[in-house]
């Protein structure tokens, strides 16, 4: 069987690699990248702990294969922190404890960021919806939507405190 | 777990595609998404030999609407589809279909294409087709011909394609004025197939009386059912509670559950009877 080169921009960085056609996403993001932090959970498309953005969608990286996301571009858990500084959906799942033992996390904090990104300020019903295919069996998912609330209002804030403009009071 | 080892192919354009299809015939197989055929491959469930990725293929992503039906690429995925904005009341089977498949990350990843050709009997895309009476064009070394939903499946995972034949096309048939419909699906947990779903769309002319009728099933048969006798039994007639009944009635009849874990034959046969009658009052109430 032949194999296949393939190249995968993931969080800026492009990794380029000769693959079983076989070879599954996540099995390139952890083994051929080194990114741990993608999890695999119960590698069926269940539960959602492998979760990635592939060209701006949260997709299941256990049921995509490598060669599937040749020359595209990938955003892994990894990729949220910049410059040494948490996102705000990351931070809010610590301030909110939308985690216990953490294995479902990395999977949580790729769809929330998703979701965040297409609807700033998603209802509860909406943030459920979208985290349905994505499965906790610590929290009972109560903090994690709080989480994800909490993270759509910092988002705001901080894009909102870009438009506030001082005005000079005038004596 | 990983599929068996298969060669892979990424053709850029259609006439490629096909054209691997036909130089490796029965071992070969069409990949839209994947998120049906990998976890088959994955459990070893199937073994392919060969995969022929149409997921490259930008010709076949789209979506556009004419006065006669809405024209969905097969290579479109299924949450571009959900998010459609141009859906209009006579489409509300179809959203509410989109929106009930499996979960969003695998509505990212999922093709409407893949979603009918697969033949999963729990696939929600061909019951809306039948209901409505679409079709799919279908393009193969021959050339290009169309299928009618209705007549697509044979038994579970098989459809009357040939091996070397591409979905290229979904058909959905606006039904126009005065007509309404939806997708009720039944089912356990998040993102878990359904224990029955029904499609329905019906249309009625100036004076109430119902002029069209589509209604079909998932998950109650080896493949989609469209329950012709129930159609049937609506169309020519006011929609009154006693004509609903006798049509649910016919619906109960007309399908083929299997007892297991979800419930006994007649457990099914119920819960497809209540649909109806419940799919039919809300899609009466949207008019």
């Amino acid at each position: 069987m032949a194999k296949k080169d393939v190249k995968i921009t993931i969080n800026g960085k492009e990794y380029s690699s000769k693959v079983e056609p076989r070879m599954l996403l996540v099995h390139f993001i952890r083994d051929v990248a080194g990114l741990t932090g993608t999890h695999v959970g119960c590698d069926t498309s269940n539960c959602g702990a492998c979760t990635v953005v592939l060209d701006g969608k949260a997709v299941k990286s256990c049921t995509v294969l490598a060669v599937q996301a040749d020359n595209r571009r990938i955003t892994t858990v990894e990729g949220l922190a910049k410059n040494g500084k948490l996102h705000p959906v990351q931070e809010a799942f610590v301030d909110k404890h939308g985690l216990q033992c953490g294995y479902c996390t990395s999977g949580m904090l790729m769809t929330s960021f998703w979701l965040l990104q297409k609807n700033r300020n998603p209802t509860e019903k909406e943030i459920r919806e979208a985290l349905s295919g994505n499965l906790c069996r610590c929290t009972g998912y109560e903090n994690i939507v709080k989480a994800v609330k909490e993270a759509a209002k910092e988002i705001s804030a901080e894009q909102n405190k870009d438009l506030v403009r001082e005005e000079p009071i005038e004596a | 777990m990983r599929p068996t080892e298969f060669d892979y192919f990424a053709p850029g354009t259609l006439e490629e595609a096909i054209g691997l299809l036909k130089k490796y015939n029965d071992e070969a197989k069409v990949l839209a998404g994947g998120q049906s055929l990998l976890p088959l491959l994955k459990s070893r469930v199937t073994s392919i030999p060969y995969l022929v990725d149409i997921g490259n293929i930008d010709s076949l992503t789209y979506i556009t609407r004419n006065d006669r039906a809405l024209l969905v690429g097969s290579t479109t995925k299924i949450s571009a589809l959900e998010n459609y904005r141009n859906f209009g009341k006579n489409f509300e089977i179809l959203k509410e279909a989109t929106a009930s498949i499996a979960d969003p990350l695998i509505r990212n990843m999922g093709t409407v294409g893949g979603n009918i050709a697969h033949g999963d009997p729990g696939n929600d895309l061909p019951a809306v087709l039948m209901a409505l009476d679409g079709t799919v064009t279908v393009t193969g070394p021959g050339g290009q011909r169309n299928v009618k939903a209705r007549e697509l499946y044979l038994d579970s995972y098989t459809t009357s394609l040939n091996g070397n034949e591409i979905i290229t096309e979904v058909q959905f048939p606006d039904w126009g004025t005065r007509s309404a419909g939806t997708y009720i699906k039944f089912k356990k947990p998040a993102g878990d197939f359904s224990i029955a779903a029904i499609a329905i769309q019906l249309k009625v002319n100036k004076d109430g009386i119902c002029e069209k009728f589509g209604s079909a099933v998932a998950s109650v048969g080896p493949t989609s059912i469209f329950l012709r006798k129930a159609s049937e039994t609506m169309v020519g007639s006011k929609m009154t509670p006693t004509v609903i009944e006798k049509a649910s009635e016919a619906a109960a009849g007309e399908i083929n559950p299997v007892a297991d874990r979800n419930g006994t034959v007649d457990q099914k046969r119920d819960l497809v009877r209540k649909l109806f009658i419940e799919g039919t009052r809300k899609s009466l109430r949207k008019l």
